[in-house]
């Protein structure tokens, strides 16, 4: 029975797989393992020592430190997230997450349908119109061609026997005998089944070597090579023949025979547009095709290709480059003959690392052939393909190619999908963009891998065995050989009979039985795919904990699933955010746990800005006559940094006014004098004004600045000169910070808080001087949580100010109010009062309520703090002490600020936390208006407005206003004929 | 008397809170079994305990979970809302290579800091969870998943 084999790995039997050494079984293995080693091509940065993962680069250079990347080839261990492209996406309709991270993410997995097509590759002699697809030599055919010929007519007995039963399809397939294939003459070769027949005589006893080279070439080239001995073909023909069958009957094989290059192509209704094909530098086949005169360029751009890394590439569309190969391979449909460029905008990893190009249909082929003055013929009726290609496929008609004129974009893919399955060139497919992930990482302070390499072949340590630590290493860099840091480890092999890791002496070979540890380590996405399954079991110090047993037992994961809101940064979403649910899709696979997706809601906040200020020094700049200008140098000026701030007013003075500036000679004197002090002579012409940073914890929120602070910060600030915002210099003994006029101020800008920008403030501070309390509410009041917005210290006392609010309602009894207790009751004494709120306050409690539990539910939190406000605004106008309120108000707050809302709680009379309080509960009828303003109207004209409670009868509604003075005063002693009520809506009195 | 004395308020109820273990989850088995509320995890993005410590940008996530959390508590839910820290990475050992200093003492001293910083701000947090990847003890679960016998 024949093992089922994917692409790319060779079918074997049971009793071969049995056969197969240990070797060769684990490379089998790895190719279905979710991690597998392979040769990568990997992102390698020379500084940081390191491999980086895709997401780990930006602008091609490295995210931290904006390194260079180099491409690179390297044994990796990588993960096999290619196999979940597909659940990956579709598990995104099933979870709630913001549309523009799902968006990234399918952009990221990339998924397009469309067609894998070969095309044969022709041979010399290259260019002179169509090649039948049959001549399958290399770059040398035309060297070749006559001696295959001579040999065709001097066959060997033994060729000649066989050839007789191979010839006219006598075995059911064509043979031709004496064939080219790349720069070898087979005696026998059958293209449509890619066999090789090889008959051997005396001499190849001696050349085994040789032949073995040929056929691995062969080999490698498709084709299956048969040989066999003269004396077999003469003495047991029968044999031979029925070998050769039975290896026709096994190799299935596409008819175009010959080697080819595969393409994806996402338009294959496009073919008969193609004018000529491009490869990637690294595509393997370059090499072979390329032709001689072509050697050199093509050596050469391959080289300066791999300088640029993937993502260059990709986003590079400006700079068009490429070279011939010289090769042309065999338009599937129409036979033509079409040349073979190598690019750095195809990409080795992507697809097959060659596309069929349709410059009429695709912009970067279109510009790859204006560029190169390649053909572009126009296959979509009705296009114009003057200035740019036509890639609106919704709206195409396909026209001059063949039998798929007329047909609109899916018509003609279908089409062509099923004339290319049946042709044997080609078959459906669908693609994506997304790689398997590279699993290993150069570095040190990273999870070890639980592996050695037992004669080459990776082993897994005992589960048992584990944790493996990471070993002690004297310095964390790279060996000298260029082997992560964990080389340098002196104890780090494994001990396969103790069981444990060991120490083998430097240039000492291990003895049996021992080792080398892997060292690479993993990367930091391996720790966060998972980590949020860990949580659900109890901690290790807890009783029930069985985190030493298992990583959660599987009550914890039965119980808490998977996790219901997941708060973070969008700047995760290619990276843990995709790695995350691949893991869980495995996990739940293998039946690790019981749920598909990680995280169910989704909620990127934004970015908290900083506020940067900028002091303004004073640089002297030189009169260009001062120079001395050597011919060829440019022309700049010297300058001179002085030691004078300026304050924001003056700067903007002189940056509008410049030389006329009130302060400008005064200013330039200074300097003047300082140089003089320093060198003698005075000679600048000139003011500039560099802005720099200043530590934002310098200012106040007035932007004024702390000048002895800011003096003390730095030593080359110590004796610097303060120009204020009044003209004058600052003097440390008048201390005239806060004097009018006299301060020094500093701009502001909004960028990203960084301890470079030194606009970083800090929580601690924050809780420091205004409590946690405030600081949690005026983050939220901020604004919406998902948008970036900029910090602003000075804000914070409207928060903070409504906290002590909030306190004081709590506190003060309201003289004349309800609790009017200021007899009996010391001010500001915690009070509440136990008789019933007023109807206003427990409308406006429960307008809160409603409000609060809307905005929590939708995120709104900024919202919410308004409403807070508001409410604590209207109690206190409205004098409410009232438990009633006060109780429910406490428990709504203390989601936000939680430490006062105890406190209060606590004050209340309560001795269990008011974390388990249960939320207030809504009750529309507070809300609903008891009273109505009714218009009165006389004839239909409207007199006056009568407030009125909502439940009175149409009776007691009529006596009520006919008993109102105003009434009378309009009725002027007449009698109505009638008076029209609509309850809670008007009165009209007619008559 | 009575003034609000947010330092002193705040102080005294991070200190209950974590005594009285307030915000500690509790899976099915484990007491109080009964009346648990339905189950309820709400989770932020595990910090990289940097050296820089927190500035006022971080928390902002942390707070509106919290919000979140302490609401769902107060709607009768069982909430999980745990901590923890993405310990493994190449800040610490940048600094390792400038310093010599072993990446586990600074991410050890790091992420002490990152506690008190937290704790200041009066997170419902259940530490007694608390995960660190760069902890072999957490690490070495992972094997479950990477290296899983799956052929």
């Amino acid at each position: 029975m024949n093992a089922v084999c994917d692409e790319g790995i060779e079918n074997f039997s049971a009793s071969e797989w049995k056969d197969f050494s240990e070797v060769k079984k684990q490379e089998i293995l790895l190719k279905y393992r979710l991690t597998y080693l392979a040769e990568t091509e990997v992102n390698w940065c020379p500084q940081l020592g390191t491999v980086l993962a895709n997401d780990e680069i930006v602008n091609g250079v490295s995210e931290r430190g904006g390194y260079p990347v180099v491409r690179k080839k390297m044994k990796q261990w990588s993960m096999r997230i290619t196999a979940y492209a597909q659940r990956l996406l579709d598990g995104l309709d099933k979870i709630d997450w913001p549309q523009p991270l799902k968006d990234s993410q399918t952009n990221w997995i990339g998924r397009s349908k469309g067609a894998t097509v070969n095309f044969p590759i022709l041979t010399f002699p290259k260019g002179k119109g169509t090649k039948p697809g049959y001549m399958t030599g290399g770059n040398n055919s035309h060297l070749l061609l006559e001696r295959a010929k001579e040999m065709r007519n001097k066959p060997t007995e033994a060729e000649s026997i066989l050839w007789e039963y191979l010839k006219s399809k006598k075995l059911g397939h064509k043979f031709r005998r004496q064939h080219l294939i790349d720069d070898f003459i087979v005696d026998f070769v059958c293209l449509s089944k890619k066999i090789v027949i090889e008959v051997d005589g005396a001499i190849h006893d001696n050349q085994q070597e040789q032949d073995e080279n040929r056929t691995s070439i062969l080999n490698e080239l498709g084709y299956t090579v048969l040989r066999f001995k003269n004396e077999e073909v003469i003495g047991s023909l029968n044999n031979v023949l029925d070998k050769i069958s039975e290896n026709l009957d096994k190799n299935e094989i596409s008819p175009s025979g010959a080697r080819g290059i595969q393409v994806f192509t996402t338009r294959p209704d496009t073919i008969f547009g193609v004018s000529f094909m491009v490869l990637a530098p690294e595509h393997d086949l370059v090499s072979k095709i390329t032709t001689a005169e072509q050697k050199e360029a093509v050596e050469n751009y391959i080289e300066a290709t791999a300088k640029r890394s993937e993502r260059e590439r990709m986003a590079d569309v400006k700079t068009i480059t490429g070279v011939f190969t010289g090769a042309y391979a065999e338009h599937p449909f129409t036979g033509e003959a079409i040349p073979i460029w190598i690019g750095d905008y195809v990409l080795a990893g992507y697809g097959t690392g060659a596309v069929m190009s349709v410059p009429c249909g695709d912009q970067r082929d279109y510009d790859f052939a204006k560029h190169f003055n390649l053909p572009i013929p126009n296959i979509f009726k009705d296009a114009d393909i003057s200035e740019e290609a036509y890639s609106d496929k919704e709206n195409t008609i396909i026209t001059n190619s063949d039998f798929l004129n007329g047909l609109n974009y899916s018509e003609a893919t279908e089409k062509i999908i099923a004339a290319m399955e049946e042709k044997g060139v080609g078959k459906g497919k669908i693609n994506y963009r997304l790689r398997d992930a590279v699993f290993s990482r150069q570095r040190y302070w990273g999870e070890p891998f639980p592996i050695y390499y037992k004669d080459g072949m990776p082993q897994i340590i005992p589960t048992e065995c584990l944790p493996l630590r990471l070993p002690e290493v004297e310095k964390y860099l790279p060996t000298e050989e260029g082997e992560p840091p964990l080389g340098r480890a002196t104890k780090w092999h494994w001990d396969e009979n103790k069981n444990e890791v060991v120490s083998v002496p430097e240039g000492k070979n291990p003895p049996s039985g021992v080792w080398g540890l892997e060292l690479n380590t993993m990367p930091g996405w391996a720790g966060s795919s998972w980590y949020f399954f860990r949580y659900m079991e109890p901690g290790i110090s807890e009783k029930d904990s069985k985190r030493d047993k298992v990583f959660a037992s599987a009550e914890a994961l039965n119980y808490w699933k998977n996790v219901d809101l997941y708060i973070g940064g969008s700047e995760h979403a290619t990276g843990h955010l995709l790695y995350s649910r691949f893991w869980v899709k495995f996990m739940h696979d293998r039946g690790l746990v019981p749920v598909d997706e990680p995280f169910k809601k989704l909620i990127n906040q934004g970015m908290i800005l900083g506020e940067s200020a900028f002091v303004y020094r004073l640089q002297g700049i030189e009169p260009l006559y001062g120079r001395k200008i050597t011919s060829g140098m440019p022309r700049t000026r010297a300058s001179f940094s002085s030691k004078v701030f300026i304050s924001k007013s003056i700067k903007n003075e002189i940056y509008v006014q410049g030389k006329n500036s009130n302060h400008f000679e005064l200013l330039l004197k200074k300097i003047n004098e300082e140089v003089k002090s320093l060198n003698g002579h005075e000679h600048y012409e000139n003011l500039e004004i560099i802005p720099l940073h200043t530590d934002v914890s310098f200012v106040n929120n007035s932007n004024e600045l702390d000048i002895e602070a800011f003096k003390n910060w730095r030593t080359e600030y110590k004796d610097a000169i303060f120009i204020l915002e009044d003209g004058n210099v600052y003097e440390p003994n008048s201390s005239p910070s806060g004097r009018s006029g006299g301060a020094f101020k500093v701009s502001r800008e909004v960028e990203k808080m960084s301890k470079s920008k030194y606009n970083v403030v800090n929580p601690d501070d924050i809780c420091e001087q205004y409590g946690a309390d405030t600081l949690r509410m005026y983050e939220m009041f901020l604004g919406p949580l998902e948008q970036a917005k900029p910090w602003n210290t000075a804000g914070i006392t409207g928060v903070h100010g409504f906290l002590k609010k909030l306190w004081k309602l709590y506190h003060s009894p309201f003289e004349g109010g309800k609790g009017d207790v200021s007899q009996s009751h010391e001010a500001n004494e915690f009070y509440v009062s136990e008789e019933a709120a007023s109807k206003d306050s427990l409308k406006t409690l429960h307008k809160t309520i409603k409000k609060v539990q809307e905005d929590i539910e939708n995120f709104s939190f900024n919202t919410s703090v308004s409403s807070f406000m508001i409410a604590v605004n209207e109690l206190s106008a409205q004098k409410c002490n009232s438990r009633e309120v006060l109780e429910p108000l406490a428990i709504l707050i203390s989601p936000y600020a939680p430490h006062i809302a105890e406190e209060l709680w606590q004050k209340l009379g309560h001795s269990e936390s008011i974390s388990a309080a249960p939320f207030p509960k809504y009750e529309e009828k507070y809300l609903v208006e008891s009273t109505k303003e009714y218009p009165i109207s006389f004839n239909g004209k409207m007199r006056f407005t009568l407030q009125l409670p909502l439940d009175l009868s149409k009776e007691e509604i009529e006596s009520a206003v006919m008993a109102h003075e105003k009434t009378a005063q309009y009725l002027e002693g007449r009698t109505p004929k009638k008076v029209i009520i609509v309850p809670g809506k008007i009165v009209n009195i007619v008559g | 008397m009575s003034k609000y004395h947010f330092n002193k308020i705040e102080a005294k109820w991070q200190k209950i809170w974590r005594e009285r273990k307030t915000f500690k989850a509790h899976n099915p088995s484990s007491p109080p079994s009964e009346g648990l509320g339905e189950a309820y995890y709400v989770l932020d993005m595990f910090p990289y305990p940097s050296g820089a410590g927190l500035h006022v940008g971080h928390p902002l996530g942390y707070i509106a979970s919290d919000i979140y959390a302490r609401y769902k508590r107060h709607q009768g839910f069982n909430v999980l809302h745990p901590q923890g820290y993405d310990s493994f990475g190449l800040p610490a050992e940048q600094y390792a290579i400038q310093t010599g200093q072993h990446p586990a003492k600074t991410t050890e001293e790091n992420i002490a800091r990152y506690r008190e910083q937290l704790d200041k701000i009066g997170f419902s947090f259940d530490w007694s969870r608390e995960v660190r990847t760069s902890n072999p003890e957490y690490y070495k679960w992972t094997k479950t998943v990477d290296f899983h016998p799956a052929f």
